[in-house]
């Protein structure tokens, strides 16, 4: 007798909103893997493990071209090709993924961020943090902080402008929302790409040199162009939607938890050379990517004992594994002191986020900022009252009223 | 200690770059790491042992 198929998602405790699902925990100390069957009846895999995770992200038989595991209740699979916009380097398998990957990459080193972004996080987060103070004592830390950000920065990068930040950050909600119909979706998609096919317009026609659309447009045009043009709508509704709303996730999520773990931001606000490995501990801890990340098996396969067939979807849960206590000495404590090697907060492999550093310099920037200049921050509302956003794809807190 | 690259699979997130600077550099064109040295001196063990570690893509090989 076969075991009945555990159902996807499972939901999170909301008396425990900072943690991941507690069936997760059951799931990873049974076994490493186990057979799941997603919301559109679709069935599969989910690792919960650590190692295991490691070896799904770093194994060349598992591909990253593969179908949606995270929609509604009911909904048919999309194919690829009819997917409103193409993912790129994301659903690209070696060596294509690396050449892609590669037109990018040079932004976005540690180098890089420091030199020519980290002067532009400091000033704009100065400047919020002078609003604030100029603005009334009880106010939204997602509206005033969190998210503009995030999209400042991205808008530096990409060279788009932030005063349509409303129109792109609205339509990423809705694309990312999974409690959201496949209509209103996809209607947050054909935005953005409409969006980013008027900007790439608009810069051809002034032949601007303003970021990395305009740079992508040089990889698209002329004799050696290496993307197409489907491509470059892509890559820069990718770069815009993953670029600013994941950051923003973590930064409402990250300051929600210093808020409510006293001890923890105590020992940061006296010591804030420990922000490096504050923000690691953090992405570690809270994990944001809710309902994990897929591949498919490109042939039969084991893996922890479990038989994969070709075609076969495995997904991560890296929220579970990234609370493994096989990896993580008492990994449900936020231990701003912990000495950890690696985590899954950005992925894994040859796919692990793009803009990690980016996020990294945000977050570095505006977690000792803020307390330093407000030390007596705090939740205007309990805890049990913060709005969790338990659908989108990035797990976080749609408002986050404080009080400084 | 002999360091060796697998430079195909380098996703050029540079924490190998953060851990031991004077071992690790990446290429301004692309981010790809650069070996400034790939027999470094006892005292490097650490920060090089670091570096394999925190590397997302796995790449870096240290035999001692």
């Amino acid at each position: 007798m076969t075991e009945p198929l555990v159902d996807q998602p499972v939901t999170r405790d909301p008396h425990h909103p900072l943690d991941p699902p507690t069936e997760y925990t059951r799931l990873r100390e049974d076994q490493p893997i186990v057979e799941v069957r997603f919301p559109n009846g679709s069935t599969g895999w989910l690792v919960t493990r650590f190692e295991e995770g490691s070896q799904v992200f770093n194994d060349p038989r598992l591909s990253a071209k593969r179908p949606r595991h995270d929609t509604p209740e009911g909904e048919v699979d999309e194919a690829d090709e009819a997917a409103p916009f193409d993912a790129g380097f994301v659903m690209m398998d070696e060596p294509e993924h690396g050449v892609h990957r590669r037109l990018l990459t040079a932004r976005f080193t540690p180098k890089a961020v420091q030199n020519k972004l980290q002067p532009y996080i400091d000033r704009i987060v100065d400047e919020h943090l002078d609003a604030i103070a100029a603005g009334p004592e009880t106010f939204d830390f997602v509206q005033a902080m969190a998210l503009p950000v995030p999209c400042l920065v991205i808008c530096e990068l990409l060279g788009v402008p932030y005063e349509d930040r409303d129109g792109f950050h609205e339509a990423t909600v809705d694309m990312m929302d999974m409690g959201k119909s496949r209509e209103e979706r996809d209607k947050g998609a054909h935005w953005l790409i409409n969006y980013i096919t008027d900007l790439v317009a608009e810069k051809r026609r002034t032949h601007a040199t303003d970021g990395i659309l305009a740079e992508l447009i040089g990889k698209t045009d002329g004799e050696d162009a290496v993307l197409s043009e489907r491509q470059l709508i892509g890559l820069g509704v990718l770069l815009l939607f993953a670029g600013h709303d994941t950051t923003a996730a973590m930064m409402g999520l990250s300051t929600l938890t210093l808020l409510t773990h006293h001890e923890q931001r105590k020992e940061l606000m006296e010591h804030p050379e420990k922000i490096g490995t504050t923000v690691e501990e953090l992405l570690r801890y809270l994990t944001i990517v809710q309902f994990g990340l897929g591949r498919v098996a490109k042939e039969d396969l084991e893996l922890a004992g479990a038989r994969i067939k070709k075609g076969d979807l495995v997904v991560v849960a890296m929220n579970a594994a990234n609370r493994d206590p096989r990896a993580f000495q008492d990994p449900d404590t936020l231990d701003i002191d912990r000495k950890m090697a690696r985590h899954m907060g950005f992925g894994y492999g040859v796919h692990a986020c793009l803009g990690q550093n980016v996020a990294r310099a945000e977050l570095k920037t505006v977690l000792p900022k803020l307390f330093q200049r407000f030390p007596d921050l705090r939740l205007a509302t309990p805890l049990e009252e913060v709005p969790m956003d338990f659908t989108g794809t990035n797990y976080g807190v749609r408002k986050l009223m404080v009080t400084r | 200690m002999q360091i060796s690259i697998d430079f195909d699979k380098c996703c050029g997130a540079g924490q190998c770059v953060l851990a031991a600077p004077d071992v690790f550099d990446q290429r301004d064109e692309d981010g790809i790491v650069v070996l400034l040295d790939d027999n470094p001196p006892a005292d490097q063990a650490e920060n090089v042992a670091q570096a394999a570690a925190v590397c997302p893509a796995a790449v870096i090989q240290v035999k001692q």
